[in-house]
């Protein structure tokens, strides 16, 4: 007995309506079920950050929440940042300026976590101790990545 | 799809869930943030045939405080206690709830969760401990009743709690002295290889009910009972906090494995409980 379900979510002001076992991960809805292939799955254990979203406005790990338990939850993924914006999110702005990438594997799962914690006005102390901690990258040794987080939050320092 | 297949129930009460949970018993596992239990389905570690969530549930994401404790409901999430107003009137809330993993998974994982999960080296369950704190479990048989954190906690993943109970809340009690928590871990927001709490009061310049809590070395958090014995009527000075840690590198016998000897993690311990004590004393 492992009916699907439909579920209901809202993906970057979009509205979705899925079929799912209650098995199927976030993670695996947003790639296969929405095509949002932007979500990247690494460990699927939590530890390496690849697949983070934010759901209901908080930075969360797709890998760790079954798609049934995101039905009427709002979720932004990496397709959705700077959407409305010409020239881009200022999270993603600084990546690109500083290089803050090399594979890109884990990049997806960093901006999300960055573009919450920059809404969220979390200082940039912070930042690279309680946010970039929960994310892996086999290639950048972090410097790159810190010096993009250095740009980002200059803007919001100066608007204290 | 990485887990087995299960089927999945999010009843409106918590009467509903504890009915699930009687007629499936062993078959049936709940799922409150899912951060240790979606891990071990995605490794196949655990197969349930019926998953039952209490994301429904309202009573269970309570927050109700008196002067006395704090009790939180088993659904609350660790990020949303730790902005609580309250959280920061019970001395080690806080600072234990920021050493839970990382915020993405704070952002999730529950209170509930976190102390029904039982790991060895989890935060809250030492804390709880520290504290004399308990938890409340209900079963659709038996009703409610309340269970001392000192007799909850029985082994790795291992709890007091019998199959038809939900945890149902956490009760963390107001200590009227000093707490402090401490832990090494590999990188920040793993696992503790060692961590500690300790609590004291000091009465006319002694100490008096220390607790010295180990997360990390055993199967479940561990008083260092020679430890306190030190301490109990000392003056709360370095020379006290140093013979206390003499007395965890010579009593304590952790387990080791590939992260931390034996040897490494009772120096650690040593060292942790000495740091706690200072800093607590500051």
């Amino acid at each position: 007995m492992t009916s699907e379900r439909t579920i209901e979510m809202n993906v970057n002001g979009r509205d979705y309506s899925l079929r799912c076992e209650p098995r199927r991960l976030l993670s695996e809805a947003l790639r296969e079920d929405c095509r949002l292939t932007g979500t990247h799955v690494g460990c699927e254990q939590g530890s390496c950050g690849a697949c983070t979203v934010i759901v209901d406005g908080r930075a969360q790990r797709s890998c760790l929440m079954l798609a049934v338990q995101a039905d009427g939850s709002n979720i932004e993924t990496i397709e959705g940042v700077g959407a409305d914006s010409e020239t881009g999110h200022p999270v993603q702005i600084a990546m690109h300026q500083a290089h803050g990438l090399q594979c890109g594997f884990c990049t997806a799962g960093i901006v999300m976590s960055l573009v919450h914690a920059h809404r969220s006005g979390i200082s940039r102390q912070d930042v690279t101790k309680e946010v970039l901690n929960g994310h892996l990258c086999r290639c950048t040794g972090y410097v790159n990545i810190r010096q993009a987080i250095d740009a980002a939050w200059v803007e919001l320092e100066d608007n204290e | 799809m990485k887990p087995p297949a299960f089927d999945y129930a999010d009843p409106d009460t918590l009467d509903g869930a504890l009915a699930l949970l009687a007629d499936h018993g062993d078959d049936a596992l709940i799922i409150a943030g899912g951060q240790s239990l979606i891990p071990l389905l995605n490794l196949r570690l655990a197969r349930p045939e019926l998953v039952i969530d209490l994301r429904h549930i309202d009573d269970l994401f309570e927050v109700s405080v008196d002067e006395s404790r704090l009790r939180s409901g088993t659904m609350v999430r660790a990020a949303d206690l730790e902005e609580h107003p309250s959280a920061m009137t019970i001395p080690g809330l806080v600072p234990a709830l920021s050493l839970i993993a990382h915020s993405q998974i704070r952002a999730r994982t529950t209170i509930g969760g976190s102390v029904a999960h039982a790991d060895p080296a989890a935060e809250l369950p030492a804390l709880l401990v520290a504290l004399d704190g308990s938890v409340a479990l209900k079963s659709s048989a038996r009703g409610e009743r309340t269970v001392e954190a000192a007799d909850f906690f029985l082994g790795p993943l291992w709890t007091a709690r019998e199959p038809d109970e939900i945890l149902t809340s956490v009760t963390f009690p107001r200590h009227k002295g000093i707490v402090a928590i401490d832990e090494v871990a590999m990188r920040p927001g793993d696992f503790a290889l060692v961590g500690v709490v300790t609590a004291y009061n000091v009465s006319a310049g002694m100490v008096t009910d220390p607790r010295i809590v180990l997360f990390g070395v055993a199967g479940t958090p561990i008083r260092a009972t020679e430890a306190e014995a030190v301490l109990v009527g000392a003056a709360p000075d370095p020379a006290a906090f140093s013979a206390a840690a003499e007395k965890i590198r010579q009593h304590l016998t952790p387990l080791g494995d590939a992260h931390g000897s034996v040897e490494y993690r009772r120096h650690l311990a040593a060292v942790l409980v000495e740091r706690s004590l200072v800093k607590n004393n500051d």
